[in-house]
């Protein structure tokens, strides 16, 4: 499969790992189809019956291409290591486009660690949550940034489209949620014309987010990654507000704090995490960091270029309904018994050093889904225990 | 269109929705110092005019011509898959 796949290619894909890994991989097509009427399909990999269940997505912003085509590859060579009981090998890279060559060396993850992802874990792959949006992004260039799903518009709007990952039903109604100084900065606009953070009519209208909600619901994931670009950084929940681990009673759902929240660092308002759940994203942050810095050998621009920061969400522009902090938000869900969920958006490329920013050019591509593949290496080890 | 970064105060970054033209990324913040920031985006040129009276930084990272000669190179290949597609 060519990079940058099209929507098609990507379903194809999908697809034929089913039909070649019968025993271990199995494809479900998700429960709702997407406005231009696209059904939206997940594979779920499993070696053994009971494994901690993971969910890896891609693709939810239309213009971030490389996400779902770097998901697809892993799937691919994490399938063939293990029928093969071979190590899974990533592939050495050199930069040609710098004034001097830079050289990734190659890297490898064990066989046996291979098989303990596949038989410890239940790995659900959902690589293209907007397929919509992707194909309108990829029908010509001058709609290359394209952000949104293609929610029809409203009747007397011409506004097409809404940000998938502002509409999950966490903190969904900003306005409520924040001050005045918080409303002024959130990442989030109840405009349906704002061509980029458009929440939609109603928290999880649209099917895309529903898809994501129910697979996070039904199978009880426990550790998720929703992978993005650009910034090289590795972002763990809370994205409204900064984290604070001491007053549980400053949380998204306590109603006291509405309209108080100011959305910034250091202000009378954090939002709570435990410090056991904090501590162990940094842990498996730190973990993914790790493996991507190891494989960039030992050239200084080789290591500038794969250095990740790991970092909860919020920084200067507070968010609501992302996808990653909605996952986090069922391990406190009164409805359920609890259980701890890792969630993290992972942030791939760079806007500089030729890495193309939301869309690299195919001679930079296996530098940034070596890094994916490292990365969510390094989380399904931890996922496996 | 280009590739930039800007850099500015804490509160007229806060601000950079109001600016028409810009499509910013928002976890490309990075605090600089105290009270600096960096984000980085993709602006036309009346939003770096506009940028710039706000009395922000702007650098570009990939300028207009070189941004168009990267699109080209994508969607020449994405014209190939279509089309291979369509024949299917």
């Amino acid at each position: 499969m060519a990079y940058p796949a099209t929507v098609r290619a990507i379903e194809a894909e999908l697809a034929r790992l089913a039909a070649t890994h019968p025993a271990l991989c199995t494809r479900t097509v998700a429960p709702n189809r997407t406005h231009e009427g696209r059904s939206v399909s997940y594979v779920t990999v499993t070696g053994a019956v009971g494994g901690r269940p993971v969910l890896l997505t891609g693709g939810i912003h239309a213009r971030e291409w490389a996400p779902p085509d770097a998901l697809l590859s892993l799937l691919d060579r994490l399938l063939a290591a293990y029928e093969d009981d071979t190590d899974l090998v990533v592939a050495a890279f050199t930069d040609t486009t710098p004034a001097r060559d830079i050289a990734y060396p190659a890297a490898s993850i064990a066989a046996a660690d291979v098989r303990r992802i596949v038989e410890r874990v239940e790995l659900n792959v959902l690589p293209l949550i907007n397929p919509d949006g992707r194909a309108f992004s990829q029908s010509s260039a001058a709609n290359a940034l394209w952000r949104k799903n293609r929610r029809p518009p409203r009747p007397g709007s011409s506004c097409t489209g809404v940000d998938l990952n502002r509409n999950h039903d966490i903190a969904w109604d900003f306005e409520r949620y924040y001050d005045d100084a918080g409303d002024d900065a959130v990442s989030a606009s109840k405009d349906p014309c704002d061509f980029q953070v458009y929440i939609g009519p109603s928290a999880a209208s649209e099917p895309e987010t529903r898809n994501v909600a129910s697979i996070l619901r039904d199978r009880r994931i426990a550790f998720y990654v929703d992978v993005h670009s650009f910034s090289r950084k590795i972002l763990f929940p809370w994205g409204m507000d900064d984290n604070q681990i001491s007053d549980s009673a400053q949380n998204w759902r306590n109603p006291a704090w509405d309209g108080r929240r100011d959305g910034a660092p250091g202000g009378p308002y954090g939002e709570f995490i435990p410090a056991a759940l904090r501590d162990e994203h940094m842990r498996v942050g730190q973990a993914m960091r790790t493996a991507i810095l190891r494989a960039a050998g030992s050239d200084p621009r080789a290591l500038a270029r794969s250095a990740y920061d790991v970092e909860p969400s919020l920084a200067l522009y507070p968010t609501t309904g992302t996808a990653s902090d909605f996952a986090a938000s069922l391990q406190f869900d009164a409805d359920a018994p609890a259980q701890r969920v890792i969630s993290y958006t992972l942030e791939i490329g760079s806007d500089a050093d030729g890495e193309g920013g939301f869309q690299p050019v195919p001679a930079i591509y296996p530098k940034i889904e070596r890094e994916v593949h490292l990365a969510l290496m390094a989380f399904l080890l931890a996922a496996a225990g | 269109m280009q590739l930039i970064r800007i850099a500015g105060p804490t509160e007229p970054m806060r601000r950079l929705a109001e600016v028409g033209g810009l499509n910013f990324e928002r976890t490309s913040a990075r605090r600089l110092d105290d009270d600096r920031w960096q984000v980085s985006g993709y602006a036309t040129d009346d939003a770096v005019a506009a940028l710039r009276e706000r009395g922000l930084d702007v650098e570009a990272i990939v300028e207009a011509e070189a941004l168009d000669e990267q699109r080209r190179v994508l969607f020449a290949r994405l014209e190939a898959d279509q089309a291979r597609e369509a024949e299917e």
